[in-house]
């Protein structure tokens, strides 16, 4: 309870159905009445009254339920619903007052026919047998009638209809039958005795006129019966007290149980007062028409609805006649079926047609729908008055008389309605290939590719440059040095002696960028003492020149020499 | 260095001018095909649009066209299939589009309703380009992102920017493929046919199909093609019931 007030507020539009379980009962017979109330909260219980019906609260569910993330609230009222007499009734729309505004359920029609003759005196005293109930003494050719059957069985007899899923068959030619839905069950008691009681219901329709004679009904059942001490088997079970020394043995049996026979009277439609477009509908109907959208544009098509509702044969209820309007192009409807019984006796039949306006119009064309009530024995003629429209724009219209073959069930032909003005402009170079499949797409591809590799490239091009600027200045360094070693002059053949083994130092280490002086270079590597002794006195040699200003001439040998020590500089690991 | 730039734009945009103005059209054919559609001589506008047709050379106007001599030929099966083609080249194009609607209509057939992916398959090319541009705007912008610290701060919006709509795009492109330009579309083009188990008159019918339903051609075998309906059921219909979308 809690839960429910704090559901959020409900925002679609509510929904209100009622429906009976069964179109059609017997006097004293009830039939559950239901009135589902979808996106509202109703607390009180709707007021239902009808002519020659009681009608007594059954019960009350709720649901709350989250349908794609939107809350969706229900309420069902149940109600049992008996006649007292024999006809057909009218329970009429219910008033549901929510949030201040007032809802209306649809109309109901119950057809009650007069009780089913008791058989049970026919009956005799035994564990199981079947009852055909026809409730009427006659029908018309075409007029659905509700039947029942019904197999009894004793309380303590386990029964499946076998094979599991078969439906009872009805003996006799000359009607068809609905299609059955699930059996009800229920416990009766016949002569005093408490039955389990497995309910078909159906419909028979006469095909023809003259006295339909059902021979009998029957479907086979599985059985456990139960086996009494004395002697197995049904023929001595009701010698036997229900409570009297029964084992708990069971003994299993597939037996057919036979209902009675039965007949009904079918009489012929009348000829007199046909209407001319009577396809074959027998019942009580209601007609109620829509349109969608009510705006539209000439050669826009607009969805014209007619619903056909009530109690009756459906299945031979046939597209209404529509007016002829020659600014209406009409196709064949689309048809949709909602049974609102188990059986399908009540239903809705709503045919969509689709119009599509060939001139500015106002209105829809008007619809009329005849059928025979059994009730009043007489034909009936629905009347729907044109649905108001506004349709906008040029005529299509031929400016010769207009065709006269538009009628509900006929189509026309396409090209009249299809703007068949062809164009004169012709676009060029259209084609169905994709881009995927345009070679100007790859080529792009490839060219954006490419750039981003050249970039990349340039990239690394400047960053590797950067990275090795330092070792190429000091080799194009050691190259100048060596060709100093070739001067005239002693103080620069020492300088550049004592620099290149300065810069062979640096070029092989790691760090080369950083300041030493050739002794320090010297001293660090790992080099044989008179290869060190030989490069110190050649830095010693450079000191004196450059800092002690004392000049000792430099040989050939001497150069030969410095080269050659250098060398071995270069070699030492 | 601008002037040169603007020079090569010059020229850039002169080939790409002759390149889409590369039109093979027979203007005289294209007329005559008109004036006989006029004229009411449809056998013979048809045969000259099937001709502009297979010069591989088309428009939406000329399977408009097409499909209305097919509608005046009463032939509503290619009338439906040119309308299709000429939607397939110009989604837009309202005329194919309200005859189209008319024809499936007066057939009895309820027309597609443009769904969300339907809207998708009629603009493969979009995808396809828009997620290559995004892609390779989102290639530079990152590589920029790596390589130039100081585009950084551009480089984040280009990249917020480009990776949700390269990762849309190409997810749709990949989704739709060729869309509804699809070598392997085709359009059932009698008024019912039965789609089998296998590919023989006796075999065991799994769906019918109407007029102017999609399929999706995967082998052919006789005078049998093997095809996925829309929905996703795979069987065989005979050959000459169905035709591709984008014409051999």
């Amino acid at each position: 309870m809690f839960a429910l007030s704090q559901l959020p507020a409900l925002a679609a539009d509510p929904v209100i159905r009622a429906n009976l379980s069964v179109a059609t009962t017997t006097v004293e017979q009830p039939v559950e009445l239901q009135i589902e109330i979808q996106n509202a909260r109703v607390i009180d219980p709707p007021d239902v009254a009808g002519d020659h019906l009681e009608v007594e609260m059954a019960g009350q569910s709720t649901r709350y339920q989250l349908l794609n993330g939107q809350p969706s609230f229900s309420s069902v009222f149940s109600y049992l619903v008996t006649p007292s007499q024999e006809g057909t009734f009218k329970i009429p729309p219910i008033p549901i007052a929510i949030d201040g505004k007032t809802y209306y359920t649809n109309e109901l029609t119950l057809q009650v026919t007069k009780k089913a003759p008791n058989n049970q005196g026919t009956q005799p005293d035994k564990p199981y047998f079947g009852e055909l109930v026809i409730p009427k003494d006659s029908a018309f050719v075409g007029e659905p009638v509700p039947i029942e059957l019904r197999f009894y069985f004793d309380r303590r007899i386990w029964y499946q209809p076998y094979p599991q899923g078969q439906f009872p068959i009805i003996d006799g030619d000359g009607f068809v039958t609905k299609k059955y839905p699930d059996p009800v069950e229920k416990e009766e008691t016949v002569n005093g005795k408490r039955y389990r009681l497995l309910i078909y219901r159906t419909a028979i329709t006469g095909v023809h006129a003259g006295r339909l004679e059902l021979p009998s009904a029957y479907q086979e059942f599985l059985l456990h019966l139960p086996v009494t001490q004395s002697s197995p088997g049904f023929d001595d079970f009701f010698e036997q007290s229900p409570f009297g020394s029964p084992s708990n043995a069971f003994e299993r049996k597939d037996v057919k149980v036979e209902t009675n026979s039965g007949s009904i009277e079918i009489k012929p439609l009348p000829e007199a007062g046909r209407p001319a477009d009577f396809s074959g509908g027998v019942g009580q109907f209601t007609l109620e028409t829509s349109v969608k959208p009510e705006r539209s544009k000439v050669g826009d098509p607009v969805i014209f609805q007619v619903q056909i509702k009530g109690l009756g044969n459906f299945d031979r209820v046939q597209a209404p006649h529509l007016d002829q309007m020659p600014a209406w192009n009409i196709h064949p409807p689309a048809t949709d079926l909602t049974p609102l019984d188990e059986v399908g006796l009540s239903a809705i039949k709503a045919f969509a047609y689709v119009l599509i306006p060939q001139a500015p119009v106002t209105h829809t064309p008007g619809v009329t729908f005849s059928y025979f009530d059994p009730a009043a024995e007489k034909y009936v003629t629905l009347k729907a008055e044109p649905k108001p429209v506004i349709v906008s724009g040029q005529s299509i219209l031929p400016t010769t008389s207009p065709s006269a073959a538009q009628s509900g069930s006929q189509a026309t032909a396409a090209p009249s309605v299809a703007n068949t003005a062809n164009a004169s402009h012709f676009s060029p170079s259209r084609s169905f290939a994709t881009v995927r499949q345009q070679t100007w797409f790859w080529i792009l591809q490839g060219i954006a590719v490419i750039g981003l590799l050249a970039i990349g490239f340039g990239q690394w091009l400047r960053s590797w440059n950067a990275q090795h600027a330092g070792a190429r200045a000091l080799r194009r360094e050691r190259r100048r040095l060596y060709r100093n070693l070739k001067s005239q002059d002693a103080e620069s053949v020492l300088c550049a002696a004592t620099r290149l083994i300065e810069v062979d130092f640096l070029l092989r280490s790691p760090e080369a960028i950083r300041q030493i002086t050739a002794e320090e270079a010297v001293r660090e590597r790992n080099v044989s003492d008179p290869l060190r002794t030989r490069l110190l006195e050649l830095v010693a040699k450079r000191s004196d020149f450059v800092y002690a200003h004392r000049f000792s001439p430099i040989t050939p040998m001497d150069r030969i020499g410095i080269r050659e020590t250098l060398h071995e500089w270069e070699k030492t690991p | 260095m601008g002037k040169n730039a603007v020079n090569w734009l010059r020229i850039g945009w002169l080939v790409l001018f002759i390149a889409v103005n590369n039109s093979n059209a027979d203007p005289v054919l294209w007329n005559q095909a008109n004036q006989e559609f006029a004229a009411g001589k449809f056998d013979q506008a048809r045969a000259d649009y099937a001709q502009l047709a297979a010069t591989g050379n088309v428009s939406p106007e000329l399977f408009y066209n097409l499909g209305n001599t097919y509608l005046k030929l009463d032939d509503k099966g290619r009338a439906v299939l040119n309308f299709k083609r000429a939607l397939a080249l110009a989604p837009g194009f309202e005329p194919a589009k309200h005859n189209l609607n008319l024809v499936l209509q007066t057939a009895g057939v309820e027309p597609d309703e443009e769904t969300l992916a339907s809207w998708f398959a009629n603009y493969p090319d979009i995808w396809m380009l828009g997620g290559s541009i995004f892609f390779w705007v989102l290639a530079y912008a990152g590589y920029s992102w790596f390589v130039w610290p100081r585009f950084r701060p551009v480089s984040k919006i280009i990249l917020a920017v480009a990776v949700p709509c390269t990762v849309v795009c190409l997810t749709i492109a990949l989704f739709v493929g060729d869309g509804a330009r699809s070598p392997d579309l085709a359009v059932i083009i009698n008024p019912s046919v039965d789609v089998r188990y296998g590919p023989a008159n006796g075999s065991r019918v799994s769906v019918t199909l109407g007029l102017g339903e999609s399929v999706r051609l995967e082998s052919e075998r006789g005078a049998w093609t093997l095809c996925r309906t829309a929905a996703g059921i795979a069987g065989w219909l005979p050959s000459n019931a169905v035709e591709r979308l984008v014409p051999r």
